[in-house]
C-alpha cells in the first residue's frame, strides 16, 4: 500500500449466515461473499430511539443511557447502559450497567449484571450457548 | 461493584459434606454450605453455596446464593446470586442482584433487578415454620 501502513485484518461472522468471513479493522460494512448481504462491522454506539426489527453489528455495541431500542440485537460484545426491549446475541459478552432495563431474551458466553441493572426474561449463558463463534476458532 | 460473597467455612453453620447425601426439605436460619448431593428443597433467611462439588436439584429460597456446582431447580433470591466460574444453573432465577462469572452456564428464566421482590422467608415461630402472610381476595357475595 503506498503510503500506507499494512491494514490488519480481523475474521468476524456474517450477522445473517454466521459464516466467517475475512475484513478489514476500519472497514464500516461489508457485503458478505456468501449471502450477499450488507454486514456491518462498525462498533455502535447507540444514544437515542431506534425501533427495528434487526439491529445488527459484527462489532461492539453500546446502547447508552439516553439509548432505547426496540429491537432484535446481535453484536459481538453488547453493554446496555440504556433500555432494550428485544431478544439479544452476543458473540462474547454481555454486559448490563446499573441502569440497564433489559426485557427480552438473551443468550451470550458470558454475564453480567450490576447492582440496580433490570432484566426480565430467558437466559442462555456459558461457553456452549453460543456454539456460532466456534467456527471463529477454526 | 458490591463485594462478593464470603465463602469462608466460619460463615456456614450448616454444612452438607461431600460424601453426603441429603433428600427432603431444609428450612433454617443462617448459611449453609453444601459440598455433596441435595435433593429437594432449601429455604433460609442465610446464604447458601455450593461448591464446585455440591449438586442440587432443588426449589431454593435465600438471601443469596454462590454457585460453584450444579443448580438444577428454580431460586429466589433476596439479594445477590453469583454464578461463578464453574458453576451451572439451570433453572429459573429471581434476584436483586446478579452476576455471572466467565464459564459459568446459566440457562432458564431471568428476573433480576432491585424492583423485583422475592418472596419473603418464612417467619419461624414457637410452633414451627409458618408460610409468610398472603393476601387473600375479597370476594362480594350476593
Amino acid at each position: 500500500m503506498p503510503g500506507g501502513s499494512t491494514p490488519t485484518r480481523r475474521r468476524i461472522l456474517c450477522t445473517h449466515c454466521s459464516l466467517v468471513l475475512e475484513v478489514d479493522e476500519a472497514a464500516k460494512s461489508v457485503s458478505c461473499r456468501h449471502c450477499y448481504k450488507r454486514v456491518v462491522t462498525e462498533a455502535l454506539i447507540v444514544k437515542n430511539y431506534v425501533a427495528v426489527r434487526k439491529f445488527h453489528t459484527a462489532n461492539r455495541m453500546r446502547i447508552t443511557k439516553k439509548g432505547i431500542v426496540y429491537a432484535a440485537v446481535k453484536a459481538d460484545d453488547l453493554e446496555i447502559d440504556g433500555v432494550l426491549e428485544g431478544d439479544a446475541l452476543a458473540m462474547r459478552g454481555i454486559r448490563l450497567t446499573k441502569r440497564a432495563r433489559v426485557k427480552g431474551n438473551l443468550r451470550g458466553r458470558t454475564l453480567v449484571v450490576q447492582p440496580g441493572a433490570s432484566l426480565v426474561g430467558d437466559v442462555r449463558i456459558g461457553p456452549d450457548c453460543v456454539p456460532e463463534t466456534a467456527a471463529l476458532e477454526e | 461493584m458490591a463485594e462478593s460473597i464470603s465463602t469462608k467455612n466460619d460463615d456456614f453453620a450448616t454444612v452438607i459434606g461431600p460424601d453426603a447425601q441429603f433428600n427432603g426439605e431444609l428450612t433454617f436460619q443462617g448459611g449453609v454450605r453444601i459440598d455433596g448431593k441435595f435433593d429437594g428443597s432449601i429455604t433460609t433467611t442465610g446464604k447458601v453455596f455450593v461448591s464446585k462439588s455440591g449438586h442440587l436439584k432443588a426449589e431454593v429460597k435465600a438471601a443469596s446464593l454462590a454457585l460453584e456446582g450444579k443448580l438444577e431447580g428454580n431460586l429466589t433470591a433476596q439479594d445477590r446470586v453469583e454464578l461463578r466460574a464453574t458453576g451451572q444453573m439451570l433453572g429459573d432465577v429471581k434476584a436483586s442482584k446478579l452476576l455471572v462469572v466467565e464459564g459459568a452456564t446459566f440457562i432458564g428464566r431471568c428476573e433480576v433487578g432491585p424492583d423485583v421482590k422475592a418472596t419473603p422467608a418464612p417467619v419461624t415461630t414457637a410452633k414451627g415454620v409458618k408460610e409468610p402472610p398472603t393476601m387473600r381476595p375479597v370476594c362480594a357475595g350476593k
